[in-house]
């Protein structure tokens, strides 16, 4: 086992934002499955948080698990036939190096929220707990009356009819 | 000399803490020489409590006031199905606690089940430091490998009001397999058959150098070796009416000394082929005189009692096969654990089903503290030349979208620690806050899940709806234990996360808790307790 002193955890834990995985898991592009595999496990045996228990330093600590989520972020990524084929591109594509990081997808997701209205944004948290604890009608009835205040909110529609055909 | 660290199995029905002295694994033993203690508090008043084996004994004499099985209701919400299950099942009063946890009603005083199973632990913990003549602190705890992060959860603030800083929480099939000595070598799938006191579980492991992965796992929270007591002490009533014409049931004392003659006799079949009961003064006759109970009970009666309970459990080796894709021919070895795996029956069965001699050689009781405590000893072994443990994700990470289905984001089996990130961008002008529903499951459907909590997240600038990015962070540690946070990409500041439902202990609750586990007195000189009534 290579001892890493504090030193070099703290450079790495800095230069590796500007690594990609290939560099991370210090393999070649070209890199078979079981190349990568191998590197994995060389590399996550040094860095694993595991063999840090003992470091009472908060911050270095914080500094080793970085390195370590990114190693197992790299295999992750490299092990994965689909994955790796579109990082690949993802590279060959950018080309200041700033892209390096899998792209999960293209398009960011929207946060789902049409309920505006504090009233109705309580009532409707309230009937999602009368759902959890099964007191399907009086989460109807809270829905309803969320209903009142926000008369336009698709989520709240769907609720109530998802409610009433579970009820029937 | 170095600092102790220990390993704990934390059972449903018995508990077991382990610790490596000079390089050799050990049973810590309690003053009377018992390795394992039953995971029953039994509450004298509330200040004074009796922790394992001399519990046990209470819970039919002393039903309300006398918790057992308790990991069955640990990090669980009072609306799952589990714990309206114990609810029906259990003799004492499980009610419903802030934000839908699970709480345990005695002496007026409710109790959350962190703080019960801390009394465990805290027991676990003094014979330990008993034996060892020294302060213990840091230790390392067995969970099931189907346990979720709540659940994982719940058991290190577990730890943490016993007064243990839990070092790691690992999984029980996981810390058989070390026991045994696995992943030093070759890959192999091996299969752990844990029959226990009220659970049964069986896990199929992948298991390479260093990296034990959870390929499929399978259990019954309601089978096992109590099952087969019940079974001897339905024979006994059934005899006891039979011959004096008395029904036993009536009566708590008569029927707790049955019982523990029933799981005695149990036991005895273990070394022999037929079990001699005699019971001394079991009960008054109408003539006010004592009378004796007496049977024999053969092993093809014992076979034929025992047998309805073991078949259900090879049907939950067929479906964790199933899940796995496996079959039989797969698995390379098999690893008993549990008491009742010590039955040649069991084993016979077992051997019949797999097609293959399964190990036993370390006690199948003991085997996953000593485990736990192989881990606890390299973890702190700075030299780091022995196992290194590679633990995965047991469930895959959700979050809850629209419609009532999920999306992974981290899948199970991924190796830990492991941090993903989603961004997320607002749906509406001015939306300042985003909720977001975390849950762990392998289906894609929400409601097939286990929900671990609702986060969320406000205090966005104010911008028109697709203007504000933010970046939420899913991250898995060691443990296995999930943080969620989120930060607004453009700024790079940490967004204010309030967490609205979720079935943990906050800090201040698990600080209040650990004053409590201090106060209490766990009585263990055992001529000084009260004499069991009705």
């Amino acid at each position: 086992m290579s001892s890493i002193t504090p030193e070099e955890i703290i450079i790495l834990s800095e230069a590796i934002d500007e690594m990609d995985y290939y560099q991370i898991l210090k393999v070649d592009r070209t890199a078979s499955a079981s190349e990568i595999k191998e590197a994995y496990y060389r590399e996550t045996r040094i860095f694993h948080p595991d063999n840090f228990i003992h470091l009472t330093d908060k911050e270095l600590k914080n500094r080793v698990l970085k390195i370590s989520k990114l190693i197992t972020e790299a295999y992750m990524i490299l092990r994965d036939f689909e994955k790796r084929k579109r990082y690949d591109q993802q590279l060959s594509m950018s080309e200041t190096g700033r892209d390096i990081r899998y792209r999960e997808d293209e398009v960011k997701q929207e946060i789902k929220e049409d309920i505006n209205s504090p009233q109705a944004k309580k009532l409707y948290n309230q009937a999602l707990v009368d759902i959890m604890q099964n007191r399907l009608h009086d989460a109807i009835k809270n829905l309803k009356l969320a209903l009142a205040f926000e008369p336009n909110s698709q989520v709240i529609k769907r609720k109530i009819e998802e409610l009433q055909s579970q009820k029937n | 000399m170095k600092e102790p660290v220990i390993g704990i199995d934390l059972g449903t029905s018995y508990s077991c803490v382990a610790t490596v002295i000079d390089g050799v694994p050990t049973v810590i033993p309690n003053e009377w020489g018992e390795r394992i203690h039953a995971s029953v508090v039994s509450f004298l008043d509330n200040d004074r409590i009796i922790v394992g084996n001399e519990a046990k004994k209470r819970i039919i004499s002393n039903p309300e006031n006398t918790v057992y099985s308790a990991k069955r209701l640990i990090g669980r919400y009072f609306f799952s199905e589990e714990v309206k299950k114990a609810r029906a099942m259990c003799s004492y009063q499980i009610v419903e606690g802030p934000n839908s946890s699970v709480r345990i009603l005695i002496n007026g005083r409710q109790y959350s089940i962190p703080e019960i199973s801390a009394f465990i632990l805290k027991e676990m913990k003094t014979i330990a430091e008993n034996f060892l003549g020294t302060k213990v602190k840091k230790a390392v705890i067995t969970v099931p490998a189907f346990f979720n992060d709540n659940q994982r959860h719940a058991t290190k603030d577990a730890g943490k009001i016993a007064g243990l800083d839990v070092i790691r929480v690992i999984n029980e099939p996981t810390a058989a397999a070390l026991a045994y000595g696995f992943g030093k070598g070759i890959s192999q799938k091996v299969a752990v058959y844990d029959l226990g006191g009220g659970t049964f579980d069986i896990s199929i492991l992948d298991i390479g150098n260093d990296i034990f992965e959870v390929i499929s796992t399978a259990g019954d929270t309601y089978l096992g070796g109590d099952d087969m007591d019940l079974k001897i002490l339905e024979h006994f009533i059934s005899l006891i009416k039979a011959q004096y014409g008395f029904d036993p049931t009536q009566d708590k004392q008569v029927l707790q000394r049955l019982r523990d003659h029933a799981e005695k006799a149990k036991i005895g079949f273990s070394m022999q082929d037929r079990v001699d009961v005699y019971i001394k003064n079991l009960f008054m006759g109408a003539d006010s005189k004592p009378r004796d109970f007496h049977t024999v009970i053969t092993s093809e009666q014992f076979r034929d009692m025992v047998t309805p309970i073991l078949q259900k459990t090879f049907k939950v080796c067929d479906e964790a096969l199933q899940t796995g894709r496996l079959t039989i021919g797969d698995i390379q070895g098999v690893i008993l654990v549990g008491g009742p795996t010590r039955l040649p029956i069991v084993r016979d069965y077992v051997r019949y089903y797999f097609q293959k001699e399964p190990l036993y050689g370390i006690n199948p009781d003991e085997v996953v503290a000593i485990g736990a405590a192989i881990q606890a000893n390299s973890l702190l072994d700075e030299k780091k030349k022995s196992t290194f443990l590679l633990d995965v994700t047991p469930l895959t990470l959700r979050i809850a979208t629209v419609g009532g289905f999920t999306e992974a984001i981290i899948p199970r089996n991924s190796p830990l620690p492991i941090e993903r990130r989603r961004k997320f961008t607002t749906s509406r002008d001015n939306q300042d806050r985003v909720r977001i529903r975390v849950l762990q499951g392998e289906s894609n459907k929400a409601d097939e899940c286990e929900l671990l909590g609702e986060f969320e997240f406000s205090g966005f600038k104010i911008a028109p709806r697709g203007a504000v990015t933010i970046e939420v962070s899913f991250d898995i540690d060691s443990d296995g234990i999930v943080n969620v946070s989120a930060r607004d990409v453009e700024t790079g500041a940490e967004q204010s996360t309030t967490i609205y439902l979720n079935a943990g202990l906050s800090a201040e609750e698990v600080a209040i808790s650990q004053d409590l586990a201090e106060e209490v007195i766990i009585e263990r000189d055992r001529s000084n307790l009260p004499e069991i009534k009705d």
